[in-house]
């Protein structure tokens, strides 16, 4: 049996057979304002907390944003970067940021339209984990490797492939942000083919509940998980530093 | 006084076991880190033990409500979890008599800091006193990792193909290699307890030391496992002597001049035996009490039990 990567959140996790499965590579897509970085925060504590070794690379925030994050969640994300547990890859294209961010990290990406770029420093932050026997990788957001932000999809089109290759031989799981509605549905598409794993977070439809946050699982590399999820709705909220995630109709207490 | 020490594997319920013994003990040591690298209480720093993650909380929670002293025992540069990152590394390795999987190379700076956050969490728990074991490198020719190797080889404008051999074949190096290596554990224990000073609360910090003919006994000490007690003594509140964990019980090997080094350096000293205890054995552990005046001998639960 394969091991799983978890997220922390009770449902979501027994939902997805106990988690994302090991050599997986997932897409998380959002749509503006769904807080789709606390629950990447949520994978990136519940790894440190598990001991896993884990790997968030930043095209959208400044490393101190998930930092404070991660605190928030009871993780001490300082001393898992002092022991190099939690290594930032800082793509976060502000000039003024990139050579603050340096002090914070070994690790920067000048140039996210170059996936050799892209490759080898992420192969570098891999490296400098030493052996590793769990490792997680979140990526905030896939987008800016996609159009409009860059010519063409097929460099992110090609990292996933990679990725999907490098995860299956080496082990360890991918977990990368892609905002929906920022891109063509093509392109959004052509990259769902290429993913294990297609979790959506969006806002409902109805008129009635249009505040509230729907996950679905759009697709799972188990037939028969996904069997199970295809038709399932789960309502996310954020409550007081938590994020609880719950099936649509069911009632929790 | 017998001290039961709680393990991590041993499967009691706090309140159940304290319901049961609390009448009869005064004090208390529980396992707080883990061989494995996990902790026993909720922790923000490592990961916690599945099942056990509140563990630790709950036996000094109610060990306070009952009067009785709980100290926290923590295993230091033992540490299954970072053992792949930060191992201690023998070039020229010689049988040594436990298998050593697990050990931290001491000079690892980035170990330092994880180490002493964590102490700080345990120290704001219900406790008194944190126990350190595993304080020390695993053995003689230890470590030659590649900071350790650097470190050295600049301190003493050393060729690059410095290696243990050339230790051997030099003896003035080998005293002035040994001394480096036990200002490392130093240095690394003034980093711990300064960080805990800055609690404003004052944790007494008690450090194992084996008591082995394998490793002869506590003359052997700075040697093998790079322990300068004398340096040592003037940081920590007391020594617990892990009493023969690698050897079976000798009683001829057990004489007065064995713990003179010890006693001279005014520090209380505690007994640990953490094998199979038989009576004849707990007759001689008792015998080393009176001549170091241990006030408590810690005993794993299981043998107390058994």
């Amino acid at each position: 049996m394969k091991a799983v990567y978890s997220f922390g959140i009770t449902e979501l996790d027994e939902a997805l057979g106990g988690g994302l499965e090991d050599g997986s590579v997932t897409i998380l897509e959002d749509e503006m304002g769904v807080f789709s970085d606390i629950l990447l925060s949520y994978f990136i504590a519940r790894g440190l907390k598990r001991g896993d070794d884990v790997i968030v690379l930043l095209t959208e925030h400044p490393i101190q944003y998930y930092v404070n994050m991660i605190n928030i969640l009871g993780v001490r994300a300082d001393v898992a970067m002092e022991v190099g547990k939690l290594v930032f890859i800082d793509a976060f294209l502000s000039p003024f940021t990139v050579s603050r961010s340096i002090q914070r990290t070994k690790f920067a990406i000048r140039n996210v339209g170059s996936l050799s770029d892209i490759r080898q420093t992420l192969q570098s932050a891999i490296q400098s984990l030493g052996e590793t026997d769990r490792l997680r990788i979140v990526i905030d957001s896939l987008s800016q490797f996609l159009p409009p932000m860059t010519q063409s999809p097929q460099p992110a089109a090609i990292f996933l492939q990679q990725q999907h290759v490098e995860r299956n031989e080496r082990g360890g799981v991918l977990l990368a942000l892609v905002h929906r509605d920022g891109h063509s549905p093509h392109i959004v598409r052509s990259i769902e083919y290429i993913a294990d794993i297609v979790l959506r977070m969006c806002f409902s439809e109805s008129e009635k509940n249009r505040k509230d946050v729907l996950l679905y699982v759009l697709k799972t590399n188990d037939p028969l998980l996904f069997e199970k999820l295809q038709n399932k709705v789960f309502i996310c909220s954020y409550k007081q530093n938590r994020l609880l995630i719950h099936e649509k109709d069911k009632i929790i207490i | 006084m017998v001290v039961p020490l709680i393990s991590e594997d041993v499967t009691v319920d706090p309140s159940a076991f304290l319901g049961e013994y609390g009448g009869y003990i005064d004090e208390l040591a529980v396992v707080a880190k883990a061989v494995s690298g996990e902790t026993l209480y909720q922790s923000s720093i490592a990961p916690s033990m599945l099942d056990k993650e509140n563990f630790f909380e709950r036996f000094s929670n109610i060990a306070k409500y009952l009067d009785i002293r709980t100290y926290a025992v923590v295993h230091a540069f033992l540490d299954k979890l970072f053992h792949r990152k930060f191992k201690s590394v023998s070039l020229n390795a010689e049988e040594i008599p436990v298998p050593e999987t697990g050990f931290i190379c001491p000079n690892k700076k980035g170990y330092w800091k994880y180490l002493a956050e964590m102490l700080v969490e345990i120290a704001g728990l219900q406790i008194s006193g944190i126990i350190l074991l595993d304080f020390r490198f695993p053995w003689r020719k230890y470590c030659f990792c590649t900071e350790c190797i650097r470190d050295f080889r600049m301190l003493e404008d050393l060729p690059v193909y410095f290696h243990y051999e050339l230790l051997e074949e030099r003896i003035d190096l080998y005293e002035r290699w040994l001394k480096w290596r036990s200002k490392i554990l130093s240095d690394a224990l003034k980093y711990l307890v300064n960080r805990m000073s800055c609690l404003g609360k004052n944790v007494p910090v008690i450090v194992e030391v084996i008591l082995d003919p394998l490793s002869e006994m506590i003359d052997g000490v700075f040697e093998y496992f790079g322990q300068d007690l004398e340096e040592l003594s003037k940081l920590v509140d007391g020594f617990v002597l892990n009493v023969f964990p690698f050897s079976t019980f000798d009683k001829d090997a057990i004489t007065d001049d064995v713990f003179t080094s010890i006693i001279s350096l005014n520090k209380p000293i505690y007994l640990l035996y953490t094998k199979n205890l038989t009576k004849d054995e707990f007759e001689i552990l008792k015998e080393i009490a009176k001549i170091v005046d241990a006030k408590k001998i810690f005993i794993k639960f299981t043998q107390i039990a058994s």
